[in-house]
């Protein structure tokens, strides 16, 4: 550039007003020529004003628009800082009510979730859900403790029900062998398919003939006769004896009331 | 009527009123945008008005300029009201639209965003994953997929279908009570697909009634606490040779720190105004180009370009040093302290 700014130009340089190369060209002129530079400073004082020159290296001041972002917040969490840059964020907290009010919030998420989890009992098989409007029981599961009891039941029926299969699986072999020392045990070809169940707190004292299925486990024995008494889970409830027998004389598993409610 | 627009006001054809506008824009209104940016919000923009890591900057430098050139346009027009002070004006539209922006930006549901975030990070069957530059989110399976026609929707109609969502899914229970995980499992479930994370910000705020406590004020604490920091060192009265004696000291010191300190602290320095440390070195007549180059390590062309962009914030240093955020912090945190020990020790600063 050889000829001298024009007062516009001057204004615009000052506040960097022209496009790159123009600035450029602009400021390199003012380094060669000593009128144009005088005029630029000028201009510079009177875009200025009265103002006086101060500054300030309080820290406080330098970080007050570092918020905290959710990476730090993370590490925050985690205690995964390292020293400088925990001091700069306690800097920034101090000042920054917000940022104080985030690290609160997420800290006592955090901890809320870490109690959620906790009940969490595996994952969801998303897969298998054809009808994803209506979410199935196990992606609802884990959400609160009432269905963890469901589950408990639905586990105890689960196991029961596939005793029962594998019993009627190996059905010749056994069969034969029961015809022979426990004739009584087997499954009667009549049964209704959904028998009043009979299911008694106490010991039962049916025989064994009348036994249409027994678990052995470490626990004890659990047996249910052909008429629905259920014996060696005295401990269960007596509608959840009821679900088990029922579900072992019907061969069917019928969801829980509470989990056919959330089921829609 | 501000003398500064009389030009403008009586220019005698189109071309002599087209370049007075630009002029009262880029000259006059510019700095006064980048300085109420800076200081309500803490957004940086060149000064041609850009920011590449921060869009709402640019949006917002963009809706202020717009409304400002409407207004002189209104002006010239005989339709506008009178102007006394046009840069008191351009700083009043300025803060309006940062005001209605804080409004908009609700820090309860940026609260609610981290929230879920922390969800997908430690739930194995909610995740969120980038795709084409947006956080998505839904259940594992779905991850990587693209979003659902749901978020293409418009917030009002998915607000009324909220309203059937709450009743089918929530209908004997107090949807704000229950727990975030069992609200987002049913909100994906009835999506049945991906949304984006802002998107369900929205629905779960919605839903959780989460708001923020209203602004009473136009009066930002965050631009009375900006003096607050000057008042303690504030040598108004010692006279301009006094203050020029601080700025040429610590010009020295500057050029005394390493180079990736000296620059975090150069490219993000405010003075008092809000002008950057080339600008005010300038205008003091602390340096001429020549010596901002030489004390920078780097040509005239670049010493310019770089004042273009100043005063930057943490990201734009980040990005100008090609290093992370956290270490321009660092850098910076070091350089305030030599500084501040180096001024101690030649009696500069108490």
């Amino acid at each position: 550039m050889t000829h001298h700014l024009s007062t516009l130009q001057l204004k615009q340089l000052c506040v960097s007003a022209l496009p790159e190369d123009e600035l450029a060209a602009a400021a390199i002129h003012t380094t060669q020529c000593q009128s144009c530079h005088h005029r630029f400073v000028e201009e510079l004082k009177q875009q200025r004003g009265s103002a006086s020159f101060n500054f300030t290296l309080e820290p406080e001041f330098w970080f007050q628009h570092d918020h905290v972002d959710f990476d730090q917040l993370i590490a925050l969490a985690d205690n995964t800082l390292d020293p400088d840059t925990e001091e700069i964020i306690n800097i920034h907290l101090k000042i920054c009510e917000t940022c104080r009010e985030d690290v609160r919030s997420f800290l006592a998420f955090r901890n809320t979730v870490a109690r959620e989890m906790n009940v969490s009992f595996g994952p969801i098989d998303y897969a298998s859900t054809h009808n994803v409007l209506t979410p199935t029981w196990q992606q609802r599961f884990p959400i609160r403790p009432v269905y963890a009891v469901a589950a408990i039941v639905l586990v105890s029926i689960a196991v029961l029900t596939g005793v029962i299969a594998l019993n009627r699986r190996s059905g010749p072999l056994e069969a034969r062998q029961q015809d022979h020392k426990e004739p009584g045990v087997e499954r009667s070809p009549n049964l209704s398919p959904s028998p009043a169940p009979n299911v008694g707190s106490s010991p039962s004292h049916a025989t064994d003939s009348e036994k249409v299925a027994v678990l052995k486990d470490s626990g004890g024995e659990v047996t249910i006769d052909k008429n629905g008494r259920i014996t060696g889970v005295d401990e269960l409830s007596e509608n959840s004896r009821q679900y088990i027998a029922q579900a072992a004389l019907s061969e069917r598993l019928e969801p829980a009331d509470v989990l056919r409610r959330l089921s829609g | 009527m501000d003398s500064v627009l009389v030009p403008y006001l009586t220019a005698d054809d189109d071309g002599k009123r087209q370049e007075h506008l630009n002029e009262l824009l880029t000259v006059h209104a510019t700095p006064i945008i980048r300085q109420v940016l800076r200081r309500r919000l803490g957004f940086y923009v060149s000064a041609q008005g850009g920011n590449e890591k921060n869009q709402d900057a640019e949006d917002l430098y963009q809706e202020v300029m717009t409304r400002v050139a409407q207004v002189l346009h209104q002006l010239q027009s005989s339709r506008g009201n009178e102007i006394e002070d046009f840069g008191r004006y351009v700083s009043r539209i300025a803060s309006n639209i940062c005001i209605d922006f804080v409004r908009a930006k609700s820090p309860a549901r940026t609260r609610l965003k981290y929230s879920l975030r922390e969800l997908f990070r430690q739930h194995d069957d909610l995740v969120s994953w980038e795709h084409h530059g947006e956080i998505l989110c839904g259940f594992a399976p779905w991850r990587n997929t693209k979003k659902s026609a749901f978020s293409e929707q418009s917030y009002e109609d998915i607000e009324t279908k909220l309203e059937g969502f709450q009743l089918l899914h929530f209908a004997d229970e107090d949807v704000r009570v229950a727990p975030l995980t069992q609200v987002v499992v049913e909100l994906f479930s009835w999506i049945r697909g991906p949304v984006d994370i802002d998107a369900l910000v929205r629905m779960v705020a919605y839903l959780l009634d989460i708001k923020d406590p209203q602004l009473e004020s136009l009066d930002d604490p965050l631009s009375a606490r900006w003096d607050v920091y000057f008042i303690p060192n504030s040598r108004s009265g010692e006279g301009h040779v006094e203050a020029n004696e601080l700025l040429a000291h610590l010009w020295r010191a500057v050029g005394e720190l390493p180079a990736e300190q000296r620059d975090s602290f150069v490219f993000g320095f405010n003075d008092e105004v809000g002008q950057d440390l080339f600008t005010v070195l300038l205008t003091a007549e602390i340096v001429s180009w020549d010596e901002l180059a030489r004390g920078m390590g780097r040509p005239v062309e670049e010493v310019v370009r770089l004042r273009l962009r100043m005063p930057m914030d943490s990201a734009a240093v980040a990005d100008e040093l090609k290093a992370s955020r956290e270490n321009v912090y660092k850098w910076r945190f070091r350089a305030i302290r030599r500084l501040e020990i180096a001024l101690r020790a030649e009696k500069i600063i108490p």
